[in-house]
């Protein structure tokens, strides 16, 4: 956890250096440390939380230390409503009393509503055993969130198919269902009823387990992506860490299909994968760690509560180190979802389907369903952490709390973002080529590691160094620079390129097909 | 086959790897048996004859005319210069004229014919790598050839368009627009397909230093056409063994030059053939240009055809240089025809430059050397 | 050799993939070239072909003049054209032409002596030659066998006159025409003689839809025997020649096969399961014949043969 707050301006100490953790949840507890030995252990101890006028228990365990447990009176405080206060912090010990530097203030940021929450408080509060309310609102959590993953993977099949047709000059599915968006359905339920073949030399159990292992690696992901304000299963703590340890769980499955299926284009396929995904967890996840430390927490939703609703407010153009780390996290973030350019592992023009060659009906839908699925969540990580996630501009956490509707557009906000980081994968899948395995080893350890490191290295400077004032200069001048100039830019060359191009007919009796 | 691979299989330090005749990028039924440490080749062994119909031989038990079809068969992905490789080597046989009109006619046809090849050829290319939106985006202009070939024959792919003695048709009212409507259309298309994959850097990556193949092995190894031009020899039938009326058209030979890596590998392969487009586009500019101040006459269809003799003659097909060679005893079929095709040259040079390539890398061989299956068997 | 240097991949490797995927996005302001086959056209697709498009040969037997030209060119012998002298008249009983083995090359219409002139056409056409029909899906290949003459219906080859290109129908029309006919008559024909290709078994003997097949095709031969001027003669004919076995075993205690046939037709024998070296095949073709004779429309004969059949043989 990253030091907040350490209070040391103008030659004046502060007593107290720091408190952790910063948010606050009932049942934590909080780690205050004084800058000198100060307090008396074992003396009737407080801690109060000055905006929220909240007294925490708590107890001295050494001079320089105190340990305030965080309970009830939080939330009440809060009145069950949200509040990210920004506040100081004061310990009081009989007479005397010690604050933090009122500069810097602690966050002080509570989320009762995540749906982890919702189960606390039935399990809390509902008669039954509280095993058996957790249960049920763990199932509930559950199916909230794995009922719309087909439904997503179908529709962002069916999209990437329309877009894929428009690109190749074609129509993609316009049959099944309106204009053809049911596709999914269809080629669901083929699948579904097609029988379940297993290689004789297979080794049948890791060759069944292993869709499945991918699909848990998948769906536990989403445990931590904060579609709005309120709507996230848990706020972890360790949102970040979370996420970048199960999704690699995708790969043990992908290595345990192409080697249990006994086939030499599978195994190849396996090979690759592991080699890719594993290279490219590296610097995803120190690009990762640029943006947590410009955040100061690794929690998903704070990293989204601390960028704002404008673009120039995004980790995205915050400076020019985040710019890189985001280019490093989309093209590492690819690779780990098997996107073309690095789309190795099943390389269809090289090794027949890779590693699932050998799979077929409902087993090898899986596989699929995995690979579209984990597009929205690439792009609903990159929307957390790099595209201010559900923050409307104008809206503070205020007027949020006030109407549900704005959390509501928050969410829809959010899903906007997502799509189009979706539609930017579907369109590079639908430009460029293939990598050869050892060029895709070069760009990774060559170019995205160094680059990476570079950007945390840079951006600790930058905030050691920059004022802020500079730093909302160069966030703006970057989004100028980079979305406008280089979207325009990109922009006169779409047209360029549509207006050279003379639309030709032929065949005059078909001529006005499709017109 | 089967035996080697168990050989090498047995030896155990290698992964055998049987490629084909059904996967999904060896352009047709070709096996390759690859000898792999891990990704690494250290050879791809090709396996040629699965699409073997023993072309030759229908060309003894047909007629002379008959056998006209069957040429469309030897490499469909450019049929016409097998067309006009048969005509004109009956023709040479027989001793017999061909009217000037349909001698252009021939010629328009064959270079649509090889820019059609060629839009397969580049397409293919990219997709072999991974791109697949460049070979829709190119077969829509393939489309369009297609189209103006059905106008021009009716067939779209077996075109049967050449005749002893001239052509089947001539052009059909309004076609010659047409045509030069299409070329306008095509230029900046060439322009534009270059912007989306022949210049990405990933695809030149992918491409450039890859089976380096000098100008001498090119030769050594019998490559012809695009294949041997991309290797730096300077050598086009059209242009050094003149037919038809290509000595009245002007256009370059384009030669590789090692734009991006080394003078003959499999980026000059591509970019020659890119380069063959505009000069396909020239030609029968020129050609439709020409075709206007001759007579209306386009087949002097011979009255009795029993040739007896021999004869060979060459063209330059999509694929390189097509010949054949024909053997008349008076009757009216051929008593021994042969044809000579690029593509099963350039499966001989696969197994040398293979080693050390890898697994990918060969794909991105095969389709460089644009090689395809019936023209190597048929 | 060209070799860029670190920074120049980068750049080189930012700006292609922004270049191409402009090209890429240029695509969303262009109309897609998907022609959507076969029901989302403005004109059929067929019409839409150009005129010289190779599709299914047609002949107009109007105008044809059995030279055999076309037989006689061809590759690989798709056309099989059969003349027969009825009196003093040459005709032609048969012209078949196998589409499904046609490799399209055109060679019979060039061939062809005979030109015409087509409506809708801006070139001269032929007696043979090629239309734009081109769909032929078919489940069957014996439907792809185009019959330009029916059978029992000869067609007497035409007089070409000097200097005179005759008229004949829009191309396209007859290919259709003969095309609908080879669907519906073809198949039943092609059971048939599965029907009567069947090997000896009981299964394939009473095969619902075999039985059936051989009803039908006999249906049309008991009516032509019922219409005859000696009805039970003609019936008792086509009992020898269709379901007896013509052996004349006398195992039926008949002295000869027509003798039995005789019998049959006239009520003298009543058990139509006699004819031995027959077997199952006599006794089902027996039963048709007398069922078919009776009036009985050709399902329920086949279901009442089935079932004789098989109560006797089983």
């Amino acid at each position: 956890m990253l030091v907040a707050g350490c209070g040391a301006g103008d030659g004046e100490t502060a007593a107290i250096r720091d408190a952790r953790p910063t948010r606050l949840q009932r049942g934590e507890r909080m780690l205050v440390e004084a800058s000198s030995p100060i307090f008396d252990v074992g003396a009737p101890t407080s801690v109060l939380i000055d905006a929220l006028g909240v007294t925490l228990p708590a107890r001295a365990v050494a001079a320089g230390r105190v340990v305030a447990d965080v309970d009830a009176s939080v939330e009440r405080a809060l009145g069950g409503r949200h509040l990210a206060a920004q506040s100081t912090i004061t310990v009081v010990q009989s007479e005397q009393r010690w604050s933090s530097d009122p500069r810097t203030r602690f966050a002080v940021d509570l989320f009762p509503h995540s749906l982890q929450h919702l189960a606390n408080g039935w399990a809390a509060h509902l008669p039954g055993p509280a095993w058996l309310w957790w249960a049920a609102a763990l199932l509930m959590a559950a199916a909230i969130v794995a009922g719309p993953l087909p439904v997503i993977a179908g529709l962002i099949v069916v999209w990437e198919r329309k877009v894929s047709g428009y690109m190749g000059s074609r129509l993609g599915p316009n049959r099944v269902g309106p204009n053809g968006w049911l596709q999914w359905l269809a080629d669901g339920l083929k699948l579904l009823m097609k029988e379940d073949i297993i290689p004789t030399e297979a080794d049948p159990h890791l060759f069944r387990a292993a869709p499945y292992l991918a699909f848990l690696g998948l769906f536990l992901t989403f445990v931590v992506l904060p579609f709005s304000r309120y709507l996230i299963v848990s706020d972890l703590d360790i949102g970040l860490l979370f996420l970048l340890s199960v999704t690699p769980l995708v790969v043990v499955s992908i290595i345990m299909g192409g080697w249990s299926s006994n086939s030499k284009w599978s195994l190849l396929g396996g090979m690759r994968s592991a080699a890719q995904i594993i290279s490219y967890e590296l610097p995803a996840s120190v690009a990762l760690l640029t943006v947590a430390t410009l955040a100061g927490s690794l929690s998903t939703q704070s990293i989204v509560a601390s960028q704002g609703g404008w673009p120039w407010q995004w980790y995205l153009f915050h400076d020019p180190f985040t710019l890189v780390a985001f280019f490093i996290w989309f093209g590492s973030a690819l690779a780990e979802g098997n996107r073309t350019p690095f789309d190795l592992p099943e390389a269809e023009s090289e090794l027949v389907s890779g590693y699932n060659t050998e799979y077929s009906g409902f087993r090898f839908s899986l596989f699929p369903l995995v690979e579209w699925v984990n597009i929205a969540v690439i792009g609903a990580v990159g929307t957390m952490l790099f595209l201010g996630g559900w923050r409307i501009p104008l809206v503070d956490a205020a007027l949020l709390e006030r109407h549900w509707w704005i959390d509501l557009a928050g969410f829809a906000l959010f899903i906007a973002k997502d799509l189009s980081i979706v539609f930017v994968v579907i369109w590079i899948r639908w430009t460029l080529p293939r990598f050869r395995v050892d060029q895709m080893m070069n760009l990774c350890w060559k170019y995205f590691i160094p680059f990476a490191f570079i950007c945390f290295v840079g951006e600790l400077a930058w905030l050691w160094l920059v004022p802020p004032l500079a730093q909302t200069i160069v966030s703006i001048a970057g989004f100028a620079i980079f979305g406008v100039g280089f979207g325009g830019w990109f922009l006169s060359r779409v047209r360029y390129n549509a207006r050279r191009y003379q639309d030709l007919v032929l065949n005059d009796a078909l001529g006005r097909v499709n017109s | 086959m089967s035996e080697l691979i168990l050989a090498y299989e047995a030896s155990g330090e290698e992964m055998t790897l049987n490629m084909g005749p059904q996967h999904p990028s060896t352009h047709g039924v070709i096996r390759f048996i690859i000898r792999t440490d891990g990704e690494v080749m250290h050879e791809a062994i090709p396996d040629v004859g699965f699409l073997h119909r023993a072309i030759e031989h229908i060309a003894e038990k047909c007629t002379y005319e008959g056998f006209m079809p069957y040429t469309d068969r030897v490499d469909y992905v450019c049929a016409m210069p097998a067309n006009h490789v048969w005509a004109m080597a009956v023709e040479k046989l027989a001793d017999l004229e061909v009217p000037e009109r349909a001698e252009y006619l021939r010629v328009i046809s064959d270079e649509l014919n090889r820019i059609s090849s060629h839009c397969i050829a580049l397409g293919a290319t990219a997709m072999d790598i991974g791109a697949i939106t460049p070979f829709t985006y190119i077969l829509r202009e393939r489309e369009y050839v297609n189209e103006l070939l059905e106008m021009l024959c009716g067939a779209r792919l077996t075109y049967n368009y050449h005749r002893i003695g001239g052509v089947g048709w001539d052009m059909p009212a309004g076609w010659r627009d047409k045509v030069l409507r299409w070329c306008d259309h095509f230029e900046p298309v060439m322009a534009e397909f270059d912007r989306l994959i022949t210049n990405n850097e990933l695809f030149v990556r992918r491409l450039a230093n890859l089976a380096v193949i000098s100008a001498d092995e090119a030769m050594s190894y019998g490559l012809v056409g695009p294949n041997l031009r991309a290797s730096g020899v300077d050598f086009d039938v059209r242009r050094d063994v003149p037919y038809s009326i290509y000595p009245k058209l002007k256009f370059d030979v384009p030669v590789g030059r090692g734009l991006v890596g080394s003078v003959g590998d499999a980026w000059d392969r591509y970019w020659v053939r890119a380069q063959e487009w505009r000069q396909s586009v020239t030609m029968i500019r020129q050609c439709l240009a020409q075709i206007d101040g001759t007579d209306k006459e386009f087949w002097k269809q011979p009255k009795k055809l029993k040739p007896k003799g021999d004869a060979m003659v060459r063209v330059e097909a999509a694929r390189g240089d097509m010949s054949c060679y024909v053997v008349g005893d008076g009757g009216t079929n051929a008593y021994r025809a042969r044809f000579r095709t690029g593509s099963f040259d350039a499966m001989g040079i696969i197994r040398e430059k293979s080693r050390g390539l890898m697994v990918a890398d060969l794909v991105a061989l095969i389709a460089s050397l644009d090689v395809v299956a019936p023209e190597i068997d048929r | 050799m060209r070799r860029r240097s670190y920074f120049g991949a980068i750049v080189a490797g930012v700006r292609t993939t922004a270049e191409g995927m402009a090209v890429t996005m240029a695509q969303y302001f262009r109309r897609p070239t998907t022609v959507q086959y076969p029901d989302r056209t403005d004109v059929a697709v067929v019409d839409s072909l150009p005129e010289r498009y190779r599709g299914f040969l047609e002949v107009d037997m109007d105008i044809c003049t059995a030279c055999k030209a076309c037989e006689r060119d061809c590759p690989i012998n798709v056309i099989a054209i059969d003349i027969e002298k009825v009196g003093d008249q040459r005709v032609m009983t048969r012209f078949d032409i196998d589409m499904g083995k046609c490799m399209y090359c055109g060679i019979c219409v060039e061939s062809c002596p005979i030109p015409a002139v087509a409506p809708g056409d801006l070139e001269e056409t032929k007696c043979i030659r090629m239309t734009r029909e081109f769909e032929g899906a078919t489940s069957e290949f014996s439907s792809l066998t185009f019959r330009f003459v029916q059978s029992g219906d000869p067609v007497v080859p035409y007089k070409p006159t000097k200097g005179l290109v005759p008229p004949t129908s829009r191309r396209g029309l007859i290919a259709r025409e003969v095309r609908r006919t080879a669907q519906s008559v073809n198949p039943v024909a092609f059971r048939w003689s599965q029907a009567q290709k069947a090997g000896g078994s009981l299964a394939d003997l009473t095969r619902s839809e075999l039985v059936q097949a051989r009803a039908e095709a006999l249906a049309t031969q008991v009516a032509a025997a019922r219409a005859a001027a000696d009805e039970p003669a003609a019936v008792a004919q086509l009992l020898v020649a269709e379901a007896l076995a013509r052996t004349d075993c006398e195992k039926c205690g008949w002295p000869t096969c027509r003798a039995y046939a005789d019998a049959i037709v006239s009520g003298a024998d009543r058990a139509l399961d006699k004819c031995e070296p027959g077997g199952a095949r006599a006794t089902r073709d027996t039963n048709l014949i007398v069922q078919l004779r009776r009036g009985v429309a050709p399902v329920d004969a086949a279901a009442h043969a089935s079932a004789a059949t098989l109560r006797r043989h089983r």
